[in-house]
């Protein structure tokens, strides 16, 4: 092997991406050429000096805070669609059945389908307002 | 077994998600903290991204490498937050070394200007060095990516991740060599 495809392979051996049989074959010229020793040598070193530059890494308790938010607005979420989920599906049946009941009176049943309908009407409503805020929220997504 | 996670994810397991959250952090951090300059927003568009990568992680492909996505949503909510800023009349820090290419990475933070002389000439080096060497280099030493997810970030196949680092790599310490000789020389002067 010439030293510049060689030098290309000490590249991967560095970066750990070699498969064991071109390892073998690496270092086999290792132990015999000087110049492609110091290559590696100096390769190491500026790969240490890499990361001496890099940036920092995330606040010690990043993980931990997120990982707390993250099951209690997922939670929070669950919750809520499980509540108002099953609140609506029980005001639906209850309707349902109180048109189909024959004995009960008309006026009774249009009141109660209007507070349905105006109930009905300010929870979407709300929501809407609710996602029009978050879109213009610069600061969603963030759990605080 | 990230494979595993990613599945158990998709079908809601939070607990799975939240191993795939601890996995990459602190590289999602360093993606958002290079375009942004800033610890406090980076930290705050990192939860941003883990949120928006569990409630879309159904449209993810498990056979693909999971940083490469996260990169990409990293990238855009950061720039997105840029933007928005500019547009809503708040300064902006303007990017240290020109437009970005495919990665916006040379935005050098403050905080790092602060470092050690070696320091200082690597990252004087680098800001040097053409954007694509850049941007290969800071993948993989900063962002600790595999040569296989640096293929699909940038999209090029992986024999010429491989040479490409070799070139900008031997770029660098020419660049560094170059920058110490020019320091010395100033010093002499002095």
């Amino acid at each position: 092997m010439k030293c510049e495809e060689v030098r290309i392979k000490i590249n991967g051996l560095i970066d750990n991406e070699l498969a064991e049989s071109e390892i073998d074959a690496l270092l086999d010229h290792l132990s015999t050429c000087k110049s492609c020793r110091a290559y590696y040598k100096e390769l190491l070193r500026m790969n240490r000096e890499m990361l001496r530059a890099a940036p920092p890494d995330p606040a010690d308790n990043w993980y931990i805070d997120f990982r707390k938010r993250f099951f209690r607005k997922t939670g929070g979420f669950l919750g809520r669609l499980f509540f108002i989920g099953s609140y609506l599906v029980l005001l639906i049946y209850s309707l349902f059945q109180l048109f189909k009941a024959p004995n009960e009176d008309l006026a009774i049943k249009l009141i109660i389908g209007g507070i349905f309908a105006g109930f009905l009407l300010l929870l979407v409503v709300s929501i809407a307002d609710r996602i029009k805020e978050s879109k213009n929220d610069r600061y969603r997504g963030v759990i605080r | 077994m990230e494979r595993e996670l990613i599945i158990r994810s998709k079908a809601g397991d939070r607990y799975a998600f939240s191993e795939l959250v601890r996995k990459y952090y602190k590289r999602v951090f360093k993606t958002a903290y290079l375009i942004l300059k800033n610890r406090q927003d980076a930290e705050d568009i990192t939860q941003t991204v883990f949120l928006k990568a569990y409630s879309s992680i159904t449209s993810f492909n498990e056979s693909r490498s999971f940083f490469p996505w996260l990169h990409r949503i990293t990238k855009n909510l950061s720039l997105n937050l840029i933007k928005r800023r500019k547009m809503a009349g708040e300064k902006v820090k303007s990017m240290a070394y020109g437009e970005p290419s495919i990665d916006p990475l040379p935005a050098l933070p403050e905080e790092m200007v602060l470092r050690e002389e070696e320091s200082q000439n690597i990252l004087n080096a680098l800001a040097e060095l053409p954007t694509q060497m850049r941007d290969i280099l800071i993948l993989k030493h900063w962002k600790d990516c595999s040569y296989r997810e640096i293929s699909e970030i940038l999209s090029i196949p992986i024999g010429t991740v491989m040479s490409r680092l070799y070139y900008a790599r031997k770029k660098l310490a020419e660049t560094i060599e170059e920058t110490e000789n020019r320091g010395e020389v100033r010093k002499n002067e002095m």
